[in-house]
């Protein structure tokens, strides 16, 4: 094989081109895609019925569970309304946000949008239908408790219709806790005596396990903290926690890793804890985890031994749980359908049929009527995410509005407790940085508007 | 009329240009195509894009050279985002290149097998890039995986999580690279059977050893192919992706040490919606990639001997 000189320069361009080509599209690097499946629902042509036929968008992410339930009640919703036809567009968690912005960015936005408590970004950006004209008729949210149905409110303005509400919880393992010949933890103990039990179930567990996980990089948890102390992580229009309280928290954590009741840095890097395949507490090794309540029948199902849920630790002058949103539906403001669109939202939250196939998967329903049909159905692993949500409201407080541009302060928490973790910062360090970050992701949002 | 044109064309500058390249132009066409139709346009608007703030939903916004400003002056996750790819580039390219010509010299001995031999070395390149394999990794390096469990049991060794410990996790990707090198060892293999014979067998009358056969002919002989590897890979390296997305869960972590350029560049345009830094991004990685390329060309005349004498 020879290469000549003149090939040689070609190969200069070539290669230049060949990187430029990457360089131009930084998804083409990727290669993977996260399995978007697109299937428009079946439509059952042929009966249009004199009115002209409608066609909607509809996009959510979530497991396949909620996949099939959600098509599943959209064909329900089309078989009564045949002259709607409703095309689903459905994903991971992981892609979501990349996909949306970028059919956000081309103007090709479904009409209806699957969003999260980040939905006051959307409406900063002007992607967001007003609802209040359709608050009534269609939309009826008559039967829900006012409080979770002004979740959706921004400013006075109904912008999202609450899909369904969780809380944080500590879930335990209680055939560990009976190996170890321990009480059960107990709803309402504060972190003292969290850190003390913990010190006499690894001690009695032995060598390989360990009390709860490093979730000291876990925005929420440490948002609880705050929250206790009458401060917050974002105010609704700035942070409200300071490097003090931060090192304060950190240094808890660090105390926790010398006492040998969370595990090494290593594992927790290795181990998110963010879903159950990829999870020390579904391993068997750990005794309790932070998850939110919506998570705890994935968790469950996931591991033979039975887990059961608590509040998370007590402290402070005040309650730091809330009771939050767990997803909200919109509508697109260039939607072409407002009418029809805030019909199937409607029937989402309020048909009785809908709503038995939906269940609590996105969250305990808001609608009165709808949880107490729901509950009365609900296998025992389920009911106890319902049990547990009545105990969560007495340890909890009005939610505070989720910082904007979440996903980077997210990072930036967890790559410092992991600094902290494998001591290549101090406590001080650590909290100074994440303030640092937070701070930084809240003055973006605003120079933008 | 027009019939007396045409000829006349024939004979023009271009004309005979034509027809003498027309097969190479054919050949070449649907890769111009393709450039000019679907890279220069992305290309063009990115380099707009990268003077702007572009959070993809709202219409960009002029802001000069700052997001270049802030990059190289201020943020600190980007310039470990440069360590580490630097670092991944100029630790994984010798190692892969050397791995790649050492099993090539050994099947280029006369093997038997040589087909099959040289189909099992290419098989990791085939599947590395894939998600399974980098899926693979992590439970081959994590704490408890098949490499420990052997460390452990053979010399009783208590080793790390090669995954997630900051201090290693680089270097388990460079490992995964470097297992994936069979199209360089192809390319030296080819290479290695251009080189004549009768060299070898001159320089064996003339009482060369082992060694000193490798260095004066193989390795003068070789040059271009090296020279070729060389810069395909270090192109490649540059733009390493999937296996520390996946390796890393997409985090680019612990603390930032699998961060790579690619990886950050992609948190920043799709997870943080800073399009315009991302865009900014991808062009200060086409002049450093060009910078890279461009010294292996400036310095090749040195190095890189042509059996022609470099006149093709």
């Amino acid at each position: 094989m020879r290469i000549g000189r003149k090939p040689a320069s070609l190969l200069l361009i070539s290669t230049f081109m060949l990187l430029a080509a990457c360089g131009g599209d930084p998804s083409t690097g990727s290669g993977s895609q996260p399995a978007a499946v697109s299937e428009p629902s079946s439509t059952k042509g042929g009966k249009s019925e004199g009115k002209d036929t409608v066609a909607l968008r509809i996009m959510w992410w979530g497991s396949q569970a909620r996949h099939d339930a959600t098509n599943k009640v959209i064909d329900l919703f089309e078989q009564k309304n045949p002259h709607i036809q409703v095309s689903a567009e459905y994903l991971g968690a992981d892609g979501y946000w990349d996909k949306l912005n970028t059919l956000v960015a081309g103007g090709n936005a479904p009409d209806i949008i699957q969003l999260g408590n980040n939905y006051p970004d959307y409406v900063s950006r002007g992607t967001l239908l007003e609802l209040d004209p359709y608050i009534g008729k269609p939309i009826d949210l008559g039967t829900f408790d006012e409080q979770i149905a002004s979740t959706g409110k921004l400013d006075g303005k109904q912008y999202g219709v609450n899909m369904g509400s969780n809380a944080l919880s500590i879930v335990y393992n209680t055939e560990l806790i009976k190996k170890a010949g321990m009480e059960p933890p107990k709803e309402g103990w504060t972190w003292e005596e969290m850190e003390a039990y913990s010190k006499q179930l690894v001690g009695k567990l032995g060598k390989g396990y360990y009390a709860f996980a490093d979730q000291s990089g876990f925005t929420h948890y440490l948002g609880h903290y705050v929250r206790q102390n009458g401060k917050a992580l974002y105010n609704g229009s700035e942070i409200a926690f300071d490097e003090a309280l931060g090192t304060k928290w950190f240094e808890m954590w660090n105390r926790f890793r010398q006492e040998g009741i969370i595990p090494t840095a290593a594992q927790s890097a290795a181990y998110l804890e963010s879903t159950p395949d990829n999870s020390l507490l579904v391993e068997g090794k750990l005794a309790m985890l932070v998850i939110w309540s919506n998570q705890f029948v994935a968790f469950q199902k996931a591991m033979k031994d039975e887990l059961q849920m608590i509040p998370l630790p007590a402290g402070g002058s005040e309650n730091g749980m809330w009771i939050q949103p767990s997803q909200f539906m919109t509508i697109n403001k260039n939607s072409k359908h407002p009418q029809e669109a805030a019909q199937l939202l409607n029937f989402f939250v309020n048909d009785p049929e809908a709503t038995l196939i939906l269940g609590s998967d996105r969250g305990i329903p808001g609608s009165t009527v709808v949880r107490d049909a729901l509950k009365a159905n609900a296998d025992p692993i389920t009911l106890k995410t319902y049990n547990y949500l009545d105990v969560a409201v007495k340890h909890s407080r009005e939610m505070d509005r989720e910082m904007p541009n979440i996903q980077e302060w997210d990072t930036a928490l967890r790559n410092s407790a992991q600094k902290l973790a494998f001591g290549k910062a101090s406590a001080a360090d650590a909290a100074a940085e994440t303030v640092k970050a937070a701070v930084a992701a809240v003055s973006k949002s605003k120079s933008k508007s | 009329m027009e019939q007396t044109v045409t000829p006349h064309r024939a004979h023009s500058y271009v004309g005979r240009l034509w027809k003498k390249n027309a097969v190479p132009f054919l050949f070449l066409l649907p890769w111009f195509l393709g450039t000019f139709v679907l890279t220069l346009g992305p290309m063009i608007s990115s380099l707009y894009l990268s003077f702007t703030q572009y959070d993809l939903l709202t219409p960009a916004k002029w802001v000069g050279t700052a997001n270049y400003e802030n990059m190289l002056l201020e943020d600190t996750r980007y310039l470990q985002s440069l360590k580490v790819t630097l670092t991944y580039v100029f630790v994984s390219v010798p190692l892969k290149l050397g791995f790649a010509l050492a099993v090539a010299m050994l099947l280029n001995k006369g093997l038997r097998a040589l087909h099959f031999y040289r189909t099992l070395y290419y098989i990791p390149t085939l599947l590395g890039g894939s998600v399974a394999i980098a899926v693979l990794w992590r439970q081959m390096f994590g704490a408890d995986g098949l490499f420990n469990l052997f460390l452990h049991g053979a010399f009783g060794i208590e080793a790390p999580d090669w995954v997630s410990d900051p201090t290693y996790s680089l270097y388990s990707i460079v490992a995964l690279t470097v297992w994936q090198f069979g199209s360089s060892m192809v390319i030296f293999l080819a290479g290695l059977k251009q080189i004549p014979q009768d060299l070898y067998e001159a320089a064996e009358v003339d009482g060369a050893g082992k060694i000193q056969k490798f260095f004066s002919i193989t390795v003068p002989m070789l040059s271009p192919v090296v020279f070729f590897n060389l810069v395909i890979q270090l192109i490649g390296s540059f733009q390493a992706f999937t296996q520390a997305f996946v390796v890393s869960r997409g985090t680019g972590g612990p603390i930032d040490s699998t961060l790579f350029y690619t990886l950050y560049l992609y948190q920043k345009g799709f997870s943080h919606f800073e399009m315009g830094y991302a865009s900014a991004m991808a062009w200060i990685l086409l002049l450093l990639i060009g910078f890279c390329t461009a010294i292996l060309f400036g310095t090749s005349r040195y190095w890189v001997h042509y059996a022609d004498g470099g006149k093709s």
